[in-house]
């Protein structure tokens, strides 16, 4: 039985290279907010992205994640719901000599709503414009960032940075 | 607890519980299929291997040859050139190639490359140095390319999926002419030693229903790994197939998902009544590829298993001798070829009872098997038998025939270890 549940996980494991477009990955970033929704400290960013429509690189993206912050003994960690869409690409983009891999520039639009990790409370809402979002077929990778964040408490607005992002996919 | 320490003790354990699992295909299901008679028409079903009508192909036995006929080749093409091949790199033996292909895509045609990402681990024959990857010259040359499956830091959170390498090498030239074979755009496969390469094999033909499936597949795998889409229907394909004909089974292998390669050596195995030929530099021996061996021998069949001296780098050469004992007592011929050159025996070929044959990239290994992925053309056609039996006698002319002593003499703790490493590296 071990051995079958052994060769079944790493049969699972290795299918990621195998279907027809991405449909799953993963997701990590680091977040700093001004905002009454968090405090001043880092928050980093750990999640899955389920891809639409695997085939289009336009394609919207699901993301499901957590908000992570430094210092978690002081701030309970949040949960967001996000969706990510494609505002346009530009293959000969500025940056294009500076990488290794053939690349596009694709800024991307994401909103979220984000909910208490312990409780079934909206936290708050974000918009969050990647101007500097790369993509490289199967990575994507965004610096410089800029959030809207909306606190459903506090009935404020606040902003942020997302200092980078590195999506890549899995399945 | 000391990690150092227990590396080695962990990839060990590792690597024989990976084989070990993986020794599934028994005596049995040989048996099973001699028992039943199954052609090779119903294996190829089995496995879902298209089969299409072509021409016969025609052969290039070395890198160097090889690599002069594709310059002519670029040269000939008017719309469009898609390569895939293994290791891309930037050396000056291989520049006119990549020169030939920024001149084209500059005069209109649509060229792209897509190069598997171990390019970047490759080094000088015998020299401690690495050679490095094409990408950057190929950007340089305003040339279209992808990195299959980028061994980046963001790519660590599956271990298989670093180990999934795309070992393919492939040419499509203007829907007309396909090549395909295991010769790669390297030094050390055009031009190691210098003017002649490795002594391996490319067959091109023209057939334009493998065509089209071979369009399909480079355009999937481009589309994964680009930032820039394309489109099979961009490629068009010349519906015209001149001259005399044959078929050819497409084996196109992507384990686990489409695992076409062990099925196609069970099949050369069963296929043989007298004579079974492995033209295989790469062949490190696991229990089950040993097995399929040992009931081919079983059934009276003569195995010979052709491997090579010279391979460039020399865990690769330590890796395939250690199996060379097992293949003795099994009752095999095992013949060490000897280029007079030094050039290393890359090809990958198959021929049974001379006339079923293979000619692509699967070396008879549990790598070809599984993880990487692989192509390879079967013919069931007694013409391209002999063409590559015939073939064989020449390089039999500068092999020897191992003897056990001489077996025995490979057997130490280095090329264990290294047969053992090359289960996953090689």
């Amino acid at each position: 039985m071990k051995k079958v549940l052994i060769v079944l996980i790493f049969l699972f494991i290795s299918l990621s290279l195998f279907a027809t477009g991405w449909v799953l990955g993963y997701q990590v970033g680091l977040d700093g907010y001004v905002s009454s929704s968090y405090n001043l400290d880092e928050i980093f960013q750990v999640g899955l992205n389920l891809n639409l429509v695997p085939s289009k690189l336009y394609s919207p993206i699901i993301k499901v994640g957590t908000l992570i912050p430094k210092n978690i003994n002081k701030e309970a960690p949040l949960v967001n719901f996000g969706l990510s869409s494609g505002v346009f690409v530009w293959h000969n983009h500025l940056l294009k000599n500076a990488f290794r891999r053939q690349s596009a520039q694709m800024p991307r639009i994401e909103a979220s709503l984000i909910l208490s990790f312990t409780e079934p409370v909206l936290h708050s809402a974000s918009l969050l414009f990647k101007p500097f979002n790369y993509t490289f077929g199967d990575k994507e990778v965004a610096v410089g960032s800029a959030y809207l964040v909306y606190n459903f408490e506090a009935n404020d607005f606040g902003w942020g940075i997302r200092v980078f992002e590195i999506n890549h996919w899995l399945f | 607890m000391d990690m150092k320490r227990l590396k080695p003790f962990v990839i060990t354990t590792f690597l024989i519980l990976l084989i070990t699992l993986s020794s599934c295909s028994t005596t049995s299901k040989l048996q099973k299929i001699v028992d039943h008679n199954y052609s090779v028409e119903h294996m190829m079903g089995q496995i879902e291997a298209p089969e299409f009508e072509s021409t016969y192909p025609t052969f290039y036995q070395t890198g160097y040859e090889w690599h002069k006929h594709s310059l002519d080749l670029i040269a000939e093409a008017e719309d469009y050139i898609l390569i895939s091949t293994f290791l891309g790199v930037e050396h000056p033996a291989v520049f006119p190639v990549w020169k030939a292909l920024s001149e084209k895509a500059a005069s209109g045609v649509d060229v792209y490359i897509i190069i598997d990402s171990s390019s970047n681990f490759q080094m000088v024959p015998f020299v401690n140095e690495r050679i490095k990857a094409a990408f950057m010259q190929l950007k340089e040359l305003n040339l279209n390319f992808v990195e299959y499956n980028s061994l980046s830091t963001s790519n660590i959170f599956l271990i298989p999926n670093l180990l999934t390498r795309d070992h393919r090498k492939y040419w499509i030239i203007d829907g007309k002419k396909i090549a395909v074979g295991g010769v790669n755009v390297n030094q050390t496969s055009v031009d190691y030693p210098s003017g002649y390469g490795n002594t391996d094999t490319m067959i091109e033909l023209t057939s334009p229903g493998a065509t089209r499936e071979l369009i399909d597949t480079f355009v999937e795998t481009w589309n994964k790994f680009s930032s820039q889409s394309i489109s099979s229907n961009n490629f068009s394909v010349d519906p015209n197939l001149e001259g005399e004909t044959t078929k050819l089974w497409f084996v196109n292998h992507r384990w686990p998902t489409n695992s076409k390669v062990a099925t196609m050596f069970d099949t050369f195995a069963t296929y043989a009544e007298k004579e079974l030929w492995l033209v295989q530099g790469y062949t490190f021996l696991t229990p089950k590829l040993l097995k399929r061996i040992e009931f081919a021998i079983s059934r009276g069949v003569e195995v010979n298993i052709m491997l090579s001296e010279y391979s460039t780098q020399p865990k690769y050469e330590m890796a395939s001798r250690w199996g060379v004992l097992d293949l003795i007592k099994a009752g095999a011929n095992v013949y060490i070829f000897d280029s007079p050159v030094g050039s290393f025996l890359h090809s990958k070929m198959i021929v049974a009872d001379g006339k079923l044959v293979t000619v692509g990239s699967a070396n008879y290994n549990f790598r070809s098997e599984t993880l990487s992925l692989e192509l390879n053309f079967v013919f069931e056609d007694q013409k391209i038998g002999q063409e590559v039996l015939d073939y064989i006698g020449e390089l039999l002319k500068e092999s020897r025939l191992v003897t056990i002593e001489e077996a025995e003499s490979f057997r130490t703790f280095r090329t264990w270890y290294n047969h053992l490493l090359m289960q996953i590296w090689g």
